[in-house]
């Protein structure tokens, strides 16, 4: 061998060690936040995992409160028929305005991104394509849904779906894809009209998003959380 | 030769004790996929917490109307009737907001040019509403018709577009109450659904108020498939 060819090697190894180094770090920087893979991914996983523990609390303790409201409400029925009936007048009226939980036959639509592609770097968030949800979610009003949530957020009559940020937003609180929209109303109906031809199925998957529609059963959709106050409105007698 | 016997000795035994530490591996992919997780969790918790802290709520006012001897709980019970028909959509409301007027185009069509792009379809009224909700409408009304969210249907019906099964013709006018310049801002800001409408020629005007009175929704209530 010449001494020649050696130096050419040579040559080509630090230009190949200065690349490999590029990339370690730009995906330190991206990717990583500046923690090393190990850090990272040890870090995330014991995240998850606590969140998991949480949420299942969570879960527990909303169910333990539920019961407990029901009960106090039962046994001042019980106590009077007067007040049966103005209950059973104010639980009519919040069936209509979304704040009981209902159930009944109707569709399931899951809309998610398309998976990541690393290699390319735009990547599409179905977040900042909002008002398909919304066009989605008026053609669901339209085949006569009864009741509609995202995400198990119950839609309302002063419920947005609005971008806040790279998240949307429904009741004010965040959501995340994949986003979970299901409706009680005539599931073939409901199903028939969102998959038209042209439809807005079609023009969701067409815009790079993954879609399925499903007809259940039998569908939970949960009561609206919040409480509501208007700050303009005044009740005209 | 011999440093390069060293140097790989000391990786082997680097890399077993990292094993032994109970570290992971995931490739970058999996990573990303994974912190995704984690914020959808998380956000799922923030919706949990705000569920959390309501139902305490509740549970501390029924608590307290009903122990308290000063507080009548019928009259608390009918004080609730009222707040959630008012919300329900089922009383007049008067307020400050806006008045809108939608109608179709008055613009000389392009040769060949579809007359559609001038009219206005119900998928136009029903994005003018979405915006006005998401600029925080408490109550929107289209031709003297209040809009109630799953029950009012928006839909084409040739001409004119039918409101709560009644069918009206253009022009149409949009009542909300809100704030003012929220409101108003939804319908003339760049980028907006209003703005979209006006590039194709058709009519918008939008008009704050001080008082808008929106009439309640009296449509039959029934449903078919909710239990």
């Amino acid at each position: 061998m010449k001494k020649k060819d050696n130096l050419w090697i040579g040559a080509a190894c630090i230009v190949l060690g200065v690349f490999i180094a590029f990339q370690m770090k730009f995906i330190q920087g991206t990717y990583l936040n500046g923690a090393s893979p190990t850090q990272k991914t040890t870090e995330i996983l014991n995240e998850l995992s606590a969140v998991k523990t949480e949420k299942e609390n969570l879960i527990e303790e909303i169910e333990r409160l539920e019961d407990q409201l029901d009960k106090i409400q039962n046994s001042a029925s019980e106590e009077n028929a007067i007040v049966k009936n103005l209950t059973d007048e104010l639980n009519r009226y919040k069936a209509f305005t979304g704040m009981t939980k209902v159930s009944g036959t109707g569709i399931l639509i899951t809309i998610d991104n398309p998976p990541k592609d690393l290699n390319i770097g735009l990547e599409k968030n179905i977040a900042y394509d909002y008002k398909l949800i919304l066009d989605l979610i008026n053609e669901l009003n339209s085949a006569g849904a009864e009741a509609i949530s995202i995400n198990d957020q119950r839609m309302i009559n002063n419920s947005e779906v609005r971008l806040a940020g790279s998240q949307v937003n429904v009741n004010t609180l965040p959501i995340s894809p994949p986003y979970v929209i299901k409706a009680i109303g005539n599931s073939s109906t409901l199903d028939g009209a969102i998959n038209q031809r042209f439809g807005i199925v079609q023009n969701i998957q067409e815009t790079g998003y993954y879609v399925e529609v499903k007809q259940v059963e039998n569908l939970e959709i949960g009561a609206f959380n919040g409480s509501l106050k208007f700050r303009y409105a005044n009740t005209v007698k | 030769m011999f440093a390069l016997t060293v140097v790989l000795g000391v990786l082997i035994a680097l890399q077993g004790k990292t094993l032994k530490s109970g570290v992971k591996y995931l490739s970058i992919k999996d990573m990303y996929t994974q912190s995704i997780e984690l914020e959808s969790q998380k956000s799922e918790i923030v919706l949990l917490n705000a569920k959390v802290d309501d139902l305490k709520k509740q549970i501390a006012i029924y608590q307290t109307a009903k122990e308290d001897a000063e507080i009548d709980y019928e009259a608390f019970l009918i004080s609730e009737i009222d707040n959630t028909k008012a919300v329900a959509g089922l009383t007049s409301l008067e307020g400050p907001g806006v008045v809108i007027i939608v109608t179709d185009g008055t613009r000389d069509l392009l040769e060949d040019e579809s007359p559609n792009n001038v009219w206005v379809h119900d998928l136009d009224i029903r994005a003018m509403v979405d915006d006005l909700r998401n600029a925080g409408a408490e109550a929107i009304a289209i031709n003297g018709q209040r809009v109630v969210f799953n029950k009012s249907k928006i839909q084409c019906t040739g001409p004119t577009i039918k409101i709560n099964d009644q069918v009206f013709a253009p022009p149409y006018v949009i009542k909300a109450i809100g704030d003012r310049k929220f409101l108003e801002s939804i319908i003339n800001a760049p980028g907006s659904f209003s703005e979209n409408l006006r590039s194709w020629g058709v009519f918008v005007e939008v008009n704050t108020s001080i008082s808008v009175s929106i009439p309640q929704y009296d449509g039959f209530v029934s449903y078919e498939y909710v239990n």
